[in-house]
């Protein structure tokens, strides 16, 4: 009995952590490259599963896919999202973070607003209800057994997508040319300019690469746990996001997929130990912040954070 | 002679254009009734299948048959329509436009969705009627609210300074919750479940953390609240901006529960709904979910509130009388908008409908505008209503008796519907409880949970010839007839015959993995 829960704690923690830690990895990214604490990350989450619900409903409704490959209008649109989310977020750091780089209050409070505005524009655009702005589709039907733990196939699915992205991300940051301009912006900005590395045009697509991963990850939550995305999700996005990176360190990309895991360990273990801990769910972030902040203040693998 | 065939001919010339002066004069008399509709909510909203839509359907069938007959003359009524500020929340607005009602000469007003914004809407036509006579009082019939207090705290108590305020629909808190109680001790639990789980079911509540749900979920969670058969193992509240329900489900199932109530009135059910449906959790959902009654949530929920059951007005297109019918293809007809769920009535359309058709009769039994007689007439009248006969008790409450599984006497109340497949696929909201009525059909059981439950008519989790014993004895019937047997009906096509002795045969022989069920 005890192995058995054990077990569908290790499983399905798992699962969500992969989930939560593609949720952060954006956020965890800008910081690590521009310097910038984006909390319009949080928007971006929202945004990109809006537009992959909405686009998943139009592809499924001009019908022009085969029957026998379902899994086509998902992938579509999830790429879709991912692109159209990365143009909104490297138009919004041009109007805004671009006007106001190096003064990080005015960061601070220009993203608070604008997810603010965001939220509203969404409700406005939808119209019935804040509550529940649109329904997501399952990523998949059904249930798998692994080892001896039931876990919905959609949500095993989403692992497996964030588990690869993660990957590809580091190939991309560590063997292409961008990629390996951004790790250089990221450890000495000076140097970086002085190679001839354009810090404008690496921060927009850091910002716009941020956003899409922003939006994979509110894909793959709303379409594998709610089934719904509400206007306001952009908070309990963010609360994850600030998390994850507080556990596994600012700017760290290997950081924020071991932040993930604990947090999805930590709130499954909750979950299925304590009772009546359902209502604590959404504050199980947040105790793991204070936690980790008294313990390790600079998190699994980032820089100490100095006070001057 | 001719002076007098002259004559003759001019009155006759005279006469046509005479006559249709005086019948139109009589159609140019209007009646203004005030209608106060909660918009941005499901119940609100015409094309959403709201009381907007209720009011306005009924203003078009009197003034297209013969308008209202007052004491001889005819009337046309006429709509004024405002926000009742339900949703967000605004009490002063809600007050300001009730009095812009009155002012606009609304005699009687029908309104009053959320207690908070009645509350303030009714006290303002107080304050109003204080100052008038008792012959010129504005009336004022509550359609939406159903909080008991609503009516006991004031006609209850003071029934001089409030006896032209009533409550047309829905039945009041109590009844809703005896109807809910009725339900689950009276059939469910004992008749459905217990024997699947070997005579105790386990049960949880999930409620929404606002005010109504506190009394409920206290009196639920008690040992014996649902009767010998049932024990509460589970009982949280949620905070109105969960979206996330997984957790809570999760814990549900892990305390071991196999019914879990529920009571909400937030739209985030769809969330809820079809968490529980992918997650395939092992227990039934029931209870009250207002959003589940729209045709709404079918879309929000892409089809995945199969199996949920919830307390409502009436079932999809259900035959409660005669004229439910005509009502909701007239609704569904005139007010669903191209590209959005059909716009079925939700119970604040039917509430509405019901209280023009009862100001319709009371005004006729009074025979003039006077607020005496029209109470007068209100009181004492009882008259067919969408969904049955309709009546009012001494404080002015719409009076229901019936909450048990049964309706013997068909005064108004509640039903429970459950969301199931129709022989085209399609989802539809399909009465259970009452189980006595000849659109009644038997309560579905997921297959996740016990995919023999369809067939297994014994419940004794094997499919064999006990089960054709029981199908035999009630081959042939269909409701109404003494030998029917809704179990037996296991397609729910409304007869008992061969097509389900085929489904039983397909199944015979096959057993529950574990019985009684974990």
């Amino acid at each position: 009995m005890v192995k058995r829960m054990l077990e569908s704690i290790i499983i399905i923690g798992t699962i969500v952590g992969l989930i939560y830690a593609i949720i952060a990895l954006g956020f965890t990214l800008v910081y690590g490259i521009s310097g910038i604490v984006n909390l319009t990350h949080g928007v971006f989450i929202v945004v990109g599963a809006y537009l992959y619900g909405v686009l998943s409903d139009y592809l499924l409704k001009i019908n022009i896919f085969p029957p026998e490959s379902p899994y086509l209008i998902p992938i579509i649109a999830m790429f879709l999202s991912f692109i159209f989310t990365a143009a909104i977020g490297s138009i919004f750091y041009r109007l805004t973070l671009h006007q106001i780089l190096g003064d990080e209050i005015s960061i601070l409070i220009a993203s608070i607003c604008s997810c603010l505005i965001f939220q509203k524009l969404i409700y406005i655009t939808l119209g019935t209800s804040q509550a529940f702005a649109y329904r997501i589709s399952p990523l998949a039907y059904g249930k798998i057994r692994i080892i001896n733990t039931d876990v919905l196939t959609g949500q095993a699915l989403a692992g497996t997508i964030s588990l690869i992205t993660f990957i590809a991300l580091s190939i991309f940051i560590s063997k292409t040319k961008v990629g390996r301009a951004m790790k250089a912006l990221s450890q000495d900005l000076e140097a970086s300019m002085l190679m001839g590395i354009s810090t404008e045009k690496l921060y927009m697509l850091t910002t716009a690469i941020s956003a899409g991963l922003g939006s994979l990850g509110g894909i793959l939550y709303t379409s594998t746990v709610t089934f719904g995305v509400a206007s306001y999700m952009w908070m309990s996005g963010l609360a994850v996001s600030f998390t994850v990176v507080v556990l596994g360190g600012l700017g760290s990309v290997k950081g924020s997929l071991l932040g993930g895991l604990i947090l999805g360990l930590a709130e499954i273990s909750a979950m299925t130990i304590l009772p009546g801990a359902g209502v604590l769910q959404s504050s199980i972030p947040f105790i793991v912040i204070i936690l980790v902040l008294i313990i390790r203040p600079k998190g699994l693998f980032g820089k100490r954070i100095e006070m001057e | 002679m001719e002076k007098k065939i002259a004559l003759l001919v001019a009155i006759l010339l005279v006469m046509p254009p005479l006559l249709a002066w005086i019948q139109s004069a009589e159609a140019q008399q209007t009646l203004k009734i005030g209608v106060l509709v909660p918009y941005n909510l499901v119940q609100g909203e015409a094309w959403r299948g709201g009381a907007e839509g209720g009011a306005w359907l009924a203003t078009w069938d009197i003034n297209n048959a013969t308008g209202i007959n007052i004491g001889g003359t005819r009337y046309k009524i006429e709509l004024v329509i405002m926000d009742e500020c339900a949703y967000p929340l605004n009490e002063e607005q809600a007050r300001a436009n009730t009095l812009a009602l009155i002012q606009a000469g609304c005699k009687i007003i029908v309104g009053g969705f959320r207690t908070e914004s009645t509350n303030a809407s009714i006290r303002a036509v107080y304050e109003w009627n204080q100052d008038r006579p008792d012959d010129e009082k504005v009336i004022y019939l509550i359609n939406g609210a159903s909080t008991d207090e609503l009516i006991t705290n004031t006609v209850g108590k003071d029934y001089e300074g409030w006896k032209w305020l009533f409550r047309i629909n829905p039945i009041n808190s109590t009844m809703l919750f005896k109807n809910t109680l009725g339900w689950l001790i009276g059939y469910l639990i004992p008749k459905k479940l217990a024997p699947m789980y070997g005579g105790l079911v386990k049960y949880g509540v999930l409620v929404e953390d606002y005010e109504w749900t506190k009394k409920i979920q206290g009196y639920l969670s008690q040992p014996g609240a649902l009767g010998p058969n049932a024990t509460c193992v589970y009982s949280a509240r949620t905070p109105p901006e969960t979206v996330n329900f997984d957790p809570y489900l999760r814990e549900a199932a892990n305390s071991g529960s196999r019914l879990l109530l529920i009571f909400y009135t937030l739209p985030t059910t769809a969330y809820l709904i079809s968490q529980w449906y992918q997650g395939q959790y092992p227990f039934l959902i029931c209870g009250i979910d207002v959003y589940a009654q729209s045709s709404e949530f079918l879309k929000k929920t892409g089809g995945l509130c199969e199996y949920e059951m919830t307390e409502d007005f009436a079932g999809t297109r259900t035959p409660i009388t005669p004229l439910a019918v005509r009502f909701w293809d007239n609704f569904v007809g005139n007010f669903s908008k191209p590209g959005e769920p059909p716009a079925w009535p939700v119970y604040t359309a039917w509430g509405a409908y019901n209280a023009f058709l009862t100001i319709k009769a009371a005004l006729e039994t009074a025979g003039e505008l006077n607020s005496t007689k029209i109470i007068q007439a209100l009181e004492s009248q009882e008259i067919w209503v969408l969904n049955g006969k309709a009546r009012f008790t001494p404080i002015h409450d719409v009076y229901s008796i019936s909450y048990g599984v049964l309706w013997p006497d068909k005064y108004t109340r509640a039903v429970f519907i459950q969301w199931q497949k129709g022989a085209d696929g399609n989802l539809y909201k399909v009465v259970v409880c009452p189980i006595d009525q000849p659109y009644s059909r038997k309560t579905m059981i997921p297959p996740w949970i016990y995919p023999l439950a369809d067939v297994d008519l014994k419940i004794d989790g094997i499919i064999d010839v006990f089960d054709a014993v029981i199908l035999a004895a009630a081959a042939g019937s269909y409701p109404g007839h003494p030998n029917w047997n809704m179990e037996a009906d296991i397609n729910r096509d409304g007869i008992v015959d061969i097509f389900d002795a085929v489904l039983l045969a397909g199944k015979a022989g096959q057993q529950a993995p574990q019985w009684p069920l974990p």
